[in-house]
């Protein structure tokens, strides 16, 4: 009797062992492994551009160029070059340039529309040299490549178109001259 | 008479002692060895060796390269992926990261001695260790305006791989 008994307990313990384990199974953690590449970090170059010793502030990529007043006089017959100097600098790894474009000169802070009619802006890259040098072609916008191995030279030249009246004598004006700067691609 | 009469139930009373003591009669067992044999367990790895970056197939230095926009870095290094046992599935994956805007990473895709891909495919069971080549591009993209970018750490250690053993649903 307590044989036939023990029995059946030990087979109601099988049975729960045996439910136990199947009722688990959704649960079982499969194996899993992971690794890292290490790739580590990959830094981004910078890079500077001064305009006649000034930088450029960050975050444009074009700037505006604010002629300062003549040392001459400008009258029809006696044009007024003004140099601006850029200067490239950066920790580029690879051969690093830029193009520098000079656009249509903007004339400003004169309400003379006379003045700023017969005011005439225009451009020329020079290697080195004097911008007054005879045969440098003066255009109204004008590019030229930046590098870092030297700095590029822009002449403005300001001039008084043939003609202009004698009623814009002794009259200023504010003349801006748009630059933009554009990485030329590797 | 009385003399064997006693002898007999002296003789009954030790086998009754002996009775009474039952605690201390050995009882019969046997035993024998089931001859099961060994079993032994699978493996399941992954393994990235040290990796290496390059440019146009040139060797570069990350910790002092300086990348341009318009520039493309490539890393590549070996994977040893074991996958053992005889029903031993897994899915080997990887993971990239989130750059700025101004770069992309491309991949990592990971290639088998024949150059197929697979990253993203089920690897089954295998007597050696699978050996595996990852490749990620990483490119500072070009059209990008003003000076975006620049200056900027990008970092890539997140970029790892994963081999996850896929349950047998056939199994029982």
């Amino acid at each position: 009797m307590r044989f036939r008994q023990a029995l059946q307990l030990a087979a109601v313990v099988a049975s729960a062992v045996v439910a136990g384990l199947f009722g688990v199974q959704g649960t079982l953690a499969l194996w899993t492994v992971s690794a890292s590449s290490d790739a580590g970090m990959i830094q981004a170059a910078d890079f500077r551009l001064d305009l006649n010793d000034r930088e450029i502030p960050g975050g444009v990529a074009a700037a505006a160029v604010v002629l300062g007043s003549p040392t001459t006089v400008l009258t029809p017959s006696s044009p007024v070059f003004v140099k601006v100097d850029v200067t490239l600098t950066t920790n580029a790894t690879a051969p690093f340039e830029m193009e520098a474009g000079l656009g249509a000169a903007s004339i400003s802070e004169t309400s003379s529309a006379e003045l700023r009619r017969n005011l005439a802006v225009s451009y020329a890259a020079v290697a080195g040299g004097d911008c007054g040098t005879p045969g440098l072609h003066y255009t109204a916008t004008a590019a030229a490549r930046v590098s870092t191995s030297d700095k590029t030279t822009f002449c403005v030249r300001l001039a008084l178109r043939e003609g202009a009246p004698l009623s814009i004598q002794q009259l200023g004006a504010r003349i801006s001259v748009p630059m933009e700067f554009t990485q030329i691609g590797i | 008479m009385n003399k064997m009469i006693k002898g007999a139930a002296f003789a009954g009373l030790g086998v009754a002692l002996l009775l009474g003591g039952g605690g201390t009669l050995a009882n019969w067992n046997v035993s024998d060895d089931s001859r099961a044999g060994i079993i032994s367990t699978g493996d399941l790895n992954l393994v990235a060796s040290d990796g290496k970056w390059t440019k146009n197939g040139e060797a570069i230095d990350p910790t002092s390269y300086r990348v341009v926009p318009g520039e493309t870095l490539t890393y590549q290094q070996a994977v040893t992926v074991t996958v053992q046992g005889d029903e031993l599935q897994a899915e080997l994956t990887v993971s990239g990261v989130s750059l700025d805007d101004a770069v992309t990473l491309d991949g990592p895709y990971l290639t088998d001695p024949a150059g197929a891909r697979v990253d993203g495919t089920i690897i089954g069971n295998s007597d050696v260790p699978q050996q595996l080549i990852a490749t990620a591009t990483f490119a500072f993209r070009d059209g990008i305006t003003g000076r975006q970018g620049a200056a900027k750490t990008f970092n890539l250690d997140k970029v790892g791989y994963q081999l996850t053993q896929v349950a047998d649903t056939n199994n029982n």
